[in-house]
């Protein structure tokens, strides 16, 4: 399908250096077909493919008008499901097996949907992309409320203590965590991974250099931005001059008598980058038809040595932001691991008094958060590695309405939210609420 | 009947509010700890015992004393 919308868009640009004006994309795609397929589509079927699947060049307004799908109602149902299963009202082991399997499809075909959206429709436009992020934070807004809902009832229940547990918090008799141990090891992962994620996320969107003290580094850093900028601002004639002033800095002057073998090299590793070039910058265009003019021409004209200096700094800045991505992992893991030893050597259980039940709520809930934030790192972990926030896609900028990287914004966004949050049950039950 | 003296506990500004169950226990508490302190002289300590009567019903009392009795009060001082 992507194939098909390209040969549309080339129609129209054709079409826009031929006669001057955009033909509308219904007669495009008829245009195409008539071509291609050798045959001419009925109107109901040319309908289907210019409304149904609308690319973005193809509409007159900025918005995604979603696809009908199953997924919202494979989530919900079993949802409803579950429900009436904890009350009793349906009881079926199979049903239950049925509606989890149900619940946990939905959400994988959901997220990949949405994902596939964004970069084979390029539906995503700055207004989607808004909306997109206002839901992120209204969502985390909801989750404030929820845990300051747990949050009220600890207040209510330590800052005058019933009779029962003898007028004092913690209760009398009880033994609990200190806060020096496992659990300031905890504060420490949590508030080292978020900062850690979030420099990998500077990274990505370009507001950070990769540092290393090294000039052929730097040189091909400022090389790529330079490249960047001039491709981006469509000035890209004269990049060859620009090039050789970079290849001077990178290889030495006297590497110009050898620049037949050097460039024979570097054949050799621009064919590495070339498949990256082909979807991207194909996507770049695809994505700003704003950006055709009559003299449009296809950015395929790079020098052998700007793909290796792209390749190289690319190469770079993927293996720091991975190593960023692994190591938030990580900590959420082993934050996990501590939280899983404290619950099994906890010396009050749930159901023993209000002490054990308030403990286990806001942390209990605290950890199924991190749990699910944990998913969303490795989700962007998974797209970082398949090649979701390439550069070209990501920007240059921190303008998360502008790049494709909303997806990691999200979730540095519901990451720190549970390091707030665990912040404040740090202070407030393991610290204040000790002996 | 003339010469009886009908008392109540006194006011307390530690328990200003209407809800007085923190009153009863805390001189439930201070009566047994007065006691402990004049090693089972409770001569002086009638101002608790007459407070902690008058304040706490006598099942609590019943309850808590079993509790005391068995090791399980919650509270040091008694």
């Amino acid at each position: 399908m992507k194939g098909f919308f390209e040969n549309l868009f080339r129609q129209n640009v054709r079409s826009v250096i031929n006669t001057g004006k955009k033909v509308g994309a219904r007669a495009a795609a008829r245009e195409i077909i008539n071509q291609e397929w050798g045959y001419p589509l009925a109107n109901h079927e040319v309908l289907f493919l210019t409304n149904v699947y609308q690319p973005k060049h193809m509409k007159r307004h900025p918005f995604h008008i979603v696809r009908g799908t199953v997924a919202p109602l494979a989530v919900t149902l079993p949802l409803g499901f579950f429900v009436l299963n904890y009350f009793g009202v349906i009881s079926s082991k199979l049903g239950l097996l049925i509606a989890l399997s149900s619940f946990i499809g939905g959400l994988v075909i959901w997220t990949i949907s949405i994902i596939f959206d964004s970069l084979y429709d390029q539906q995503h436009t700055y207004e989607v992309k808004r909306g997109l992020v206002m839901g992120m934070m209204m969502f985390i807004i909801s989750e404030v409320m929820f845990f300051f809902s747990f949050f009220w009832s600890y207040f209510y229940i330590s800052l005058s203590p019933n009779i029962a547990i003898g007028c004092v918090w913690p209760p009398y008799g009880l033994t609990v965590y200190s806060y020096m141990g496992l659990p300031l090891l905890n504060t420490v992962l949590l508030l080292l991974s978020g900062a850690i994620l979030t420099d990998g996320y500077t990274i990505l969107t370009e507001q950070k250099a990769v540092h290393e003290k090294n000039e052929k580094v730097l040189a091909v850093e400022e090389a790529f931005k330079n490249l960047m900028n001039l491709y981006k601002t469509k000035n890209s004639i004269n990049t060859l001059t620009f090039v050789d002033e970079r290849r001077d800095k990178f290889f030495g002057k006297e590497s110009r008598q050898e620049d037949k073998i050097a460039e024979q090299k570097l054949i050799a590793i621009s064919a590495g980058v070339k498949e990256l070039r082909d979807l991207d910058w194909d996507l770049y265009f695809f994505e700003n038809p704003e950006n055709i003019e009559p003299n449009y021409k296809e950015p395929t004209n790079l020098s052998v040595i700007e793909y290796a200096l792209i390749t190289i700094y690319l190469k770079k800045r993927n293996k720091v932001i991975k190593t960023r991505l692994y190591f938030t992992l990580l900590c959420a893991v082993v934050f996990l691991a501590c939280q899983g030893y404290e619950y099994f050597f906890a010396p009050f259980s749930m159901n023993d008094g209000i002490y054990g039940s308030l403990f286990f709520l806001l942390t209990g809930f605290h950890g199924f958060h991190v749990l699910v934030g944990s998913i969303l790192i490795g989700i962007i972990t998974i797209r970082f590695i398949v090649g979701n926030f390439n550069l070209l896609n990501v920007g240059t900028n921190f303008q998360i309405y502008k790049n494709k990287s909303t997806g990691f914004a999200c979730t540095l966004f519901y990451w720190h939210f549970v390091d707030i949050v665990w912040i404040f049950l740090y202070i407030v039950i393991y610290w204040w609420g000790s002996r | 009947m003339e010469g009886e003296q009908l008392q109540t506990a006194p006011y307390n500004p530690r328990f200003p509010q209407q809800n007085q169950t923190k009153h009863c226990w805390a001189n439930y508490v201070d009566y047994y700890g007065c006691v402990k302190h004049y090693n089972g002289d409770n001569s002086k300590c009638q101002t608790f015992f007459n407070s902690m009567n008058s304040l706490c019903p006598a099942a609590w009392i019943s309850e808590w004393d079993e509790q005391k009795a068995a090791d399980l009060f919650p509270s040091d001082r008694v």
